[in-house]
């Protein structure tokens, strides 16, 4: 059964340049533009495999949203990914204690990405 | 028209100030409207690498589309190609029983030839060895016939003594005759028969030697080998064809999206932009509030934020290496290189 992997980004050709990569290779496909999509999404229901989100996005950052995911029952272990232009190792340091699984820099090439995701999914 | 820089219409110092501060004045007014120009064009030029980005991905996806359904073709085709190089297989295997069967009946059927023919030919020897019996029955007859001759001279030569024994002279030269004559008859039947074995041995014979050179079976088996062959090896090429196809496939995917990866950069530049723009905009506040100061005589001639604290504020406001590089080379300052960290790091 494919996997399904929320992609969270406020940049239109980030999130298509993505799920474009991640539909070539069989993976199923949710998106939000910002945080607070995202957490809307994800308490209405939708139970992703995998979230990518981009860190510096309006009305709530990707550190915030990875705060608060690690708060929603069912979330605890659910693989988180940064992807992002911010490469500062004290953001990261922060991503890493807020529970993310991983930290991605932009830009990055589509078997890099999906190589990563099989490291963090099991079974993908 | 009185020219303002002229000798005579030189304005006393206090005037120059003000004229001075009038054109500073006129000049930094204008630098609003001028930096929110470069704004809107940097802006521009951000939607509209956008836009051409979104269309690139636009095609590489119907690219994909294409390539997935094509994918789909060749996984098709593959899989009746397999399940037809599978029946042909069976086919094979059970064409082979049948020709083992039929090679075997055909075996049996020429050793029985074999024994028939063998049978009738010791038949046709007896014949033949039937003949030199009739042919003593003959020459005994014929001997008989002159020995019944010789008896009817001698007993005419006795007279009327040997007028009995003639009775019987002439009875033994009668039966002498039929016996040659049987003879003659059961030979000439012997003969017909003879001839006619003769005539079935050799149609035998050729038969035997017909079927047992009879290539057709064989030539047919080895025309069946020789389609499987060449269906197994064109089969097989086919295979080899339809799995390169699909490799090539397959890098057509990794090409894509490595390509959808490069796209990225439009982010990063976005992003570098819109630094730019957020600059462009806290220098026209700057501007303004520099303007907004040179009528104010109560103004100590101080700026907060200054320029230099404004552009200092930026260095912690960047989300990439190359940003902060920029910054730091522009201003003297040298990079480490090194950039902040891997690309991909797992926690």
């Amino acid at each position: 059964m494919s996997k399904v992997i929320f992609i969270v980004d406020d940049s239109a050709t980030m999130i298509m340049s993505v799920k474009s990569t991640l539909q070539m290779n069989g993976f199923l496909v949710e998106t939000a533009s910002d945080g607070v999509q995202a957490l809307a999404k994800l308490k209405g229901g939708i139970k992703p495999d995998l979230i990518i989100t981009d860190v510096n996005m309006p009305n709530m950052d990707g550190l915030e949203l990875i705060r608060n995911v690690r708060l929603l029952p069912g979330f605890r272990f659910t693989p988180i990914l940064t992807l992002t232009t911010e490469s500062q190792a004290a953001k990261r340091e922060e991503g890493k204690k807020l529970g993310a699984t991983g930290w991605l820099v932009k830009p990055i090439s589509g078997p890099d990405l999906v190589k990563v995701i099989k490291q963090v999914v099991p079974g993908a | 028209m009185e020219n303002p820089t002229s000798p005579e219409s030189r304005p006393q110092p206090a005037e120059r100030l003000v004229f001075l501060l009038g054109t500073i004045e006129r000049e930094l007014g204008e630098l609003s409207p001028y930096f929110t120009i470069l704004r809107k064009q940097l802006s521009g030029a951000v939607q509209e690498t956008d836009a051409g980005v979104l269309a690139v991905i636009e095609r590489i996806n119907e690219v994909h589309g294409l390539s997935s359904r094509q994918q789909d073709r060749i996984h098709d085709s593959m899989a009746h190609c397999t399940a037809l190089v599978e029946a042909t297989r069976k086919q094979a295997g059970y064409n082979q029983q049948v020709v083992a069967i039929v090679r075997a009946e055909l075996q049996a059927q020429l050793s029985q030839l074999n024994s028939h023919i063998e049978r009738t030919e010791e038949l046709a020897n007896e014949v033949g060895e039937l003949r030199k019996i009739v042919e003593l029955i003959t020459d005994i007859a014929s001997q008989t016939h002159l020995l019944a001759i010789n008896a009817a001279i001698q007993a005419t030569h006795a007279g009327q003594a040997g007028a009995t024994f003639k009775v019987v002279a002439a009875e033994v030269k009668a039966l002498s005759l039929r016996t040659a004559s049987a003879a003659k008859e059961i030979a000439s039947k012997i003969s017909g028969l003879a001839r006619k074995m003769t005539r079935e041995l050799a149609a035998a014979k050729e038969a035997l030697v017909a079927k047992s050179a009879d290539g057709h079976l064989e030539q047919t088996i080895r025309d069946i080998g020789v389609i499987e062959d060449h269906f197994h090896v064109t089969s097989g090429q086919l295979l080899t064809f339809m799995g390169a196809i699909r490799d090539s496939n397959n890098d057509s995917v990794t090409q894509l999206t490595q390509a959808l990866g490069f796209i990225q950069f439009q982010d990063v530049v976005r992003q570098r932009v819109e630094q730019v723009e957020l600059a462009l905009q806290e220098v026209t506040e700057h501007a303004e509030l520099m303007i907004g100061h040179l009528g104010d005589e109560a103004w100590d001639g101080t700026l907060r934020p200054s320029l230099k604290q404004r552009m200092d504020q930026h260095l912690s406001g960047y989300v990439m290496a190359s940003q902060r590089d920029a910054h730091t080379t522009a201003l003297g300052g040298h990079t480490s290189g090194r950039g902040d960290g891997p690309a991909i790091e797992l926690f």
